[in-house]
């Protein structure tokens, strides 16, 4: 079910009248309901699925006990490593199978044998990076003794499966979700109404923004070497545009549904695209599943590295740097990895890591230099540059994880940067059309600017506006979304 | 909570209660449109009035709509014509449009039923959905007729077929602020296509290769259905299979099982043939724009021939004297 669907319309009424009603038969009813709600949610898609999903929430639930019972560190341990490789198992088999046989057969044809390739192409259940993430975090955290395990299934279950989250995050934690779940929750007519604006602001991004972008991407992508490089540069401007406007506004709808029913998850994008370097870009994208991986493998694994470590210098390079340099590149690389199953999702991730390690690299240099030229950092130029660079790189970065191979990504940057980067675009596209996106798009980004220090842009508008003036807003953003609806598209998040 | 539906029910309400009203205004801005999907809605609106009223009209796909202009034959034949080709649909719609001219308009006296080598292939998609808009409110007899392009609702509840229909709404924002950009692209449903010869169909179809027509039976029953209604309420029908340039023919596997159809269509119905596609003119692209469609030449070069071949015709002949060109 799709959260920007005739049947999700019908669906989340239905759910939300019920659930606010069983409000006074008790929070283990309304958690009942949630559960199957969120269970009716995902298995619309495939009910084979969600028989994976049940067992594997039953699963995390028991090993998460077993992990907490106190009497032996190993035997915890034991179960740990248990949970962790049922789960990476299970994520691993649907998600990279096809992709790890044939890099083998690709590495033995090297040595001049031929292996027939597998025609078994394995459907990955929806979700699956998502909530096997989700259960990680809820496995650790018990072994770290951060949380101790619940008891409760009914909320351990739902925790793992909340259907804002289930399909593309936020990847909230369970310990942020559980004291949630079993708290009793009042309706609040104040969240509840900033749910339903986050919700619209969501859906406006979604569906009038990336999904009408998607059309002119789609376009320049399958076809990019019949086009100049001028409209192959703003295809992959419409990309970055599209993949954020699509994921943010998906988490916003996630956000905005789960405030609905008392819940309070994570902000997962926090205007990203005004950043002016990568650090602060990465502090912004996706923040659900940066603070992941940087909890539960960056750090880690630096600390791990760090007691191997001896001596002040390793291969002539501070260990400090050297450890940093290290967990970055493993880090990043497996970011890409959990994208997808494809070269362009690691090349995608490593360009990330080496942009921030050089970036670590330079910050001493780049300060001296400003002293040395007495240059105010905070100079608004200077800022200006920084954001585009940055921008700059982000988008090129962004045309390896549209594309469908890397040879693909390669020749769609050399046409680009061709003599035609400079020529009048032209495109089989309806120019009127076009025109509505871009303004449509450069509206979105003017409202982004001034909601900024806002959860969502959207906030903005408040009770500080008349309510005539606050209604009108939302009636024109509803009027927008009717009217400019791109095509009913996927979410790209989906497929990861 | 109650304060919370409250303003819900607030907040919705006006836009439940102008729906049908906003329905009407889009519908019958949008109806004024000459050029908005493909110029359809002008031939609807004519269709709806009962306008037509035509002792001849043409039937058939974007190879009738570009290709015999009513003009030409209401000047040589003294009768009126009207053209009723609908760009890209097979038969199943141009059945529809049949069904609401005798419904609404004018009997006609002939019908020159052209016909395509698709013209009994059932297309999985409705293509030019957006040309049923503005009628489509509680109009059953167009649902029944369409498939795949619309649900049901959208034929039930106001509004909600416009939505993510941006293209309309900029039509209708046109049609309010500048009314004299709306041109008159169809005269008499009829649009001559002032076009160079252009490869892109030929290199398509050279890039999908051969392939083999498959015509729906049930299709096929509704014309026949058709040819035996208009014979029994004294309907003259002539076939037209108008020029197709001749390496385009190649591609379709099955074209002489699909004309040999049609030949057995027209002895069994008694009706005449006007066969034009082994005609001259589908050697030379100066006629054609594409290889299924004749630019502006070509289609007054067709017409001509056309107009002559119906004269020579028992069918124009026996016809009344305000008819017959002689």
């Amino acid at each position: 079910m799709l959260f920007n669907s005739i049947t999700f319309a019908i669906f989340l009424p239905i759910v939300f009248s019920l659930y606010w009603y069983l409000n006074n038969f008790g929070l283990r009813a309304q958690n009942v309901l949630l559960l199957v709600a969120s269970w009716i949610f995902y298995g619309w898609w495939d009910w084979r699925f969600l028989l994976l999903l049940i067992t594997m929430s039953v699963l995390n639930y028991f090993i998460g006990i077993e992990i907490d019972k106190n009497d032996s560190k190993k035997r915890s341990k034991i179960w740990l490593i248990f949970g962790l490789t049922i789960n990476l198992g299970i994520l691993g088999f649907f998600k990279y199978f096809n992709f790890f046989i044939d890099g083998f057969i690709d590495l033995i044809s090297l040595i001049g044998y031929s292996l027939p390739r597998s025609t078994t192409k394995i459907i990955l259940p929806l979700g699956i990076s998502f909530y096997t993430f989700i259960s990680l975090s809820y496995l650790i955290n018990i072994f770290k003794q951060n949380q101790k395990a619940n008891r409760k299934i009914i909320d351990v279950l739902l925790s793992l499966s909340f259907f804002p989250i289930i399909l593309a995050g936020p990847i909230q934690r369970p310990s942020s979700l559980l004291p949630q779940i079993a708290k009793k929750r009042e309706f609040s007519c104040e969240m509840s109404t900033q749910g339903l604006k986050q919700i619209i602001w969501g859906l406006f991004t979604k569906v009038v923004i990336a999904d009408n972008l998607a059309l002119f991407v789609d376009e320049v992508f399958s076809n990019y070497p019949n086009y100049r490089g001028s409209v192959l540069l703003i295809g992959a401007v419409f990309y970055a545009v599209q993949i954020y406007a699509d994921f943010s506004g998906y988490s916003n709808m996630a956000i905005g549904i789960a405030k609905l029913f008392g819940f309070s998850l994570m902000q997962n994008f926090a205007y990203p695209y005004f950043s002016r370097d990568i650090t602060e870009f990465w502090k912004k994208w996706h923040i659900s599943l940066t603070t992941w991986f940087r909890d539960y493998l960056f750090l880690p694994l630096s600390f791990a590295i760090s007691w191997k470590i001896k001596g002040e210098k390793v291969f002539f390079i501070r260990s400090v740097l050297f450890i940093y340099i290290l967990t970055s590149i493993i880090t990043w690389f497996l970011t890409g990895l959990w994208h997808g199953a494809n070269y362009t999702f690691i090349i995608w991730g490593m360009i990330h890591g080496l942009l921030l390690i050089f970036y670590r690299l330079q910050i001493r240099t780049r300060k001296r230099l400003f002293q040395k030229f007495k240059i105010n950092s905070n100079n608004k130029l200077i800022i200006f540059v920084e954001f585009l660079v940055t921008m700059c790189i982000i988008t090129i970065a962004w045309i390896f994880f549209r594309s469908d191979t890397v040879e693909h990504a390669i020749n769609y940057i050399n046409l680009m940067f061709s003599d035609s980067l400079f020529s009048i675009p032209k495109f089989h596209f309806s120019r009127k059309i076009f025109l509505v996106i871009t303004i449509l798009t450069v509206a979105f980004f003017v409202i982004e600017w001034f909601g900024r220090n806002n959860e969502y842009a959207l906030a903005c508008v408040g009770t500080k506006q008349p309510l005539v003036a606050r209604w009108i807003v939302y009636y024109l953003l509803l009027f927008i979304i009717f009217f400019f609806a791109g095509s009913n598209i996927q979410f790209i998040y989906f497929q990861f | 909570m109650k304060r919370f539906l409250r303003k819900i029910f607030l907040f919705i309400l006006p836009i439940l209660l102008s729906s049908y009203g906003v329905d009407i205004l889009l519908s019958n801005i949008l109806k004024k449109s000459n050029s908005f999907a493909d110029g359809e809605l002008p031939v609807w609106n004519d269709l709806y009035k009962g306008e037509i009223n035509s002792d001849v009209v043409i039937y058939g796909s974007s190879r009738a709509w570009v290709q015999i202009d009513p003009k030409m034959i209401n000047d040589s034949l003294h009768a009126t014509a009207y053209n009723l080709g609908i760009n890209g649909h097979s038969f199943n719609s141009q059945y529809f449009r049949h069904s609401l001219l005798l419904r609404l308009n004018r009997k006609p006296k002939i019908i020159i039923q052209t016909l395509d080598i698709t013209s009994f292939e059932k297309n999985s998609d409705l293509y030019n959905p957006d040309q049923y808009l503005p009628y489509m409110l509680d109009n059953r007899e167009m649902q029944t007729s369409t498939y795949n392009g619309f649900a049901s609702i959208d034929y039930k509840v106001p509004v909600i077929r416009y939505y993510g229909k941006k293209e309309a709404f900029l039509e209708i924002i046109k049609l309010i602020l500048r009314p004299e950009s709306n041109k008159v692209v169809r005269v008499r449903g009829y649009q001559a296509k002032e076009l160079m010869w252009n490869d892109d169909l030929m290199l398509a179809q050279r890039k999908l290769g051969s392939f083999e027509v498959k015509s729906d039976t049930s299709m096929i029953h509704t014309f026949e259905n058709y040819l035996k209604e208009c014979n029994q309420q004294n309907i003259n029908i002539v076939f037209v299979f108008t020029p197709v340039f001749i390496e385009g023919q190649k591609f379709v596997i099955n074209w002489s099982e699909i004309m040999k159809l049609y030949y057995q269509l027209s002895k069994k119905y008694s009706i005449p043939y006007f066969d034009y596609s082994s005609d001259s003119m589908s050697f030379h692209k100066e006629y054609f724009y594409n290889s299924g469609h004749l630019n502006k030449i070509g289609s007054k070069h067709i017409t001509a021939k056309l107009i002559n071949d119906l004269k020579e015709s028992p069918v124009v002949k026996k016809l009344s004297p305000e008819i017959h060109p002689n």
